[in-house]
């Protein structure tokens, strides 16, 4: 047998005849093998450089001024669409505009109805039913009708006796009136289902019709004003909007 | 030191040249080291074809990282380390290349040195060829490029002691084929008969 140290001895002495015969080694390299060498650079370069024009192309193609172009159009459009469903209505409005003051001076034994319904409601032609009932407090004669925290049908009626005698007299004002809501114009009650407002109370208010002293009613007097409010227009003093609305 | 690069050229003009993508000063570093890095890929493939393969594929690399190369260490050595490692990655894939074994001290009791030496370096070649590719890897990691058993280990993702087993295994298996191809150099010994 063969001891480990002479083991050792033997296979160090391999190790380095080995190395001592492969030294010098330079084997003679296949004549074609440059060739295809130059050949896969070439190939590889070529496949590299389709990438770079492919992605300046489009970048190229396109002016930066007919981008900034194509985006004003877009923001010009989107804006006066904007402005075009936001602004108040102005046709098919018999009122814009009224302070508070000045809608309970014009119909004196005003009857108001106060509800709050949502828009989508109102966005949909329905029928809308609204209990009406003649207050005899005189001195509740301006209308308030923006608590948006009531959900419940609420009548807020200031009206005097004598208002009230001759509220009895007009044939248009009678309790539990149903209000057709689909008589609201449509344009008035898209607008009213702007985005903005979709989330807002709205408040109906209805007027009587006002009498002549002939007792005789014009054909404007026939149409029952109504007054719509939400929160929003609320929170701007002054502003009201009334729309014609016939029973 | 430097390469002693057979033209007007020098070393770093070469290696500028290379990185610039210039295939003449490509050609001049191919035809300056092919034949030396020919025999590394000879040493770790199984048959000609596949040196023939692994050359190209390593001078592609070579060429492709020439701006890796900082000028630490001779150039020579940088490329016949990508050229190792290029080898090494082209047998990783096989299944079962590093059979872990006990570590066992095996030497061909019949082998003689002087066999070696009268063995012509091309046959020589071809032992270590038909060594398995897990035992001629490590045999050439070890004896000729010199690394220790702790660098194979890290290299090949294996134990210190898988690479002393391995290489005591291809040692002894080429000591046999050296004596199986050359009979008469046999070695005889005193007291003969110890088998394996």
């Amino acid at each position: 047998m063969i001891s480990d140290k002479n083991m050792e001895e033997r296979n160090d002495a391999f190790d380095s005849a080995i190395r001592e015969r492969l030294s010098g080694h330079e084997p003679a390299v296949p004549h074609a093998l440059w060739t295809r060498i130059s050949a896969e650079l070439n190939e590889s370069e070529e496949v590299a450089a389709p990438a770079v024009t492919h992605i300046q192309a489009p970048v190229a193609t396109t002016p930066w001024w007919r981008v900034a172009a194509a985006a004003a159009v877009v923001l010009t459009v989107g804006a006066a669409s904007l402005l075009y469903v936001l602004q108040p209505k102005a046709e098919n409005a018999v009122a814009t505009t009224l302070p508070p003051a000045v809608v309970n001076t014009q119909s004196a034994p005003a009857i108001v109805v106060k509800e709050t319904p949502q828009v989508a409601v109102a966005a949909t032609p329905a029928v809308a039913k609204k209990t009406t009932t003649p207050s005899t407090n005189p001195a509740m004669n301006t209308v308030v009708a923006d608590n948006a925290d009531n959900s419940a049908k609420e009548v807020v009626a200031p009206a005097t006796h004598d208002q009230d005698a001759e509220l009895a007299s007009a044939p248009a004002v009678t309790p539990a009136t149903t209000m057709d809501l689909g008589s609201i114009p449509a344009f008035s009650l898209k607008r009213l289902s702007a985005p903005e407002s979709l989330n807002d109370e709205i408040t109906i208010i209805k007027s009587a019709p006002s009498k002549k002293k002939h007792g005789k009613h014009s054909a404007d007097e026939e149409t029952t004003r109504v007054i719509i409010l939400n929160k929003k227009f609320d929170s701007q003093p002054g502003i009201r909007y009334q729309l014609p609305v016939r029973f | 030191m430097a390469v002693a690069i057979k033209s007007t050229y020098s070393e770093q003009d070469i290696i500028e040249g290379c990185i610039k993508g210039d295939r003449k000063f490509q050609e001049m570093l191919y035809h300056t080291f092919s034949s030396k890095m020919f025999s590394v890929c000879l040493r770790y493939a199984n048959e000609y074809a596949t040196a023939e393969d692994l050359l190209q594929e390593g001078f592609v690399k070579v060429f492709k990282n020439m701006e890796k190369f900082r000028g630490e260490g001779s150039f020579e050595g940088w490329i016949r380390r990508i050229f190792v490692n290029n080898s090494i990655e082209h047998f990783r894939k096989k299944a079962n290349m590093y059979v872990v074994q006990e570590t066992e001290a095996l030497t061909y009791e019949y082998y003689d040195d002087n066999a070696l030496s009268k063995l012509m370096k091309d046959d020589l070649m071809k032992l270590i060829q038909s060594l398995s590719s897990g035992y001629r890897t490590i045999f050439n990691l070890y004896v000729i490029e010199g690394y220790s058993h702790k660098e194979i280990a890290e290299m090949l993702g294996v134990t210190e002691g898988t690479s002393k087993s391995q290489l005591a295994r291809a040692r002894y298996l080429l000591q046999k084929k050296i004596v199986d191809l050359m009979p008469h150099m046999k070695y005889h010994l005193p007291d003969q008969e110890a088998s394996i």
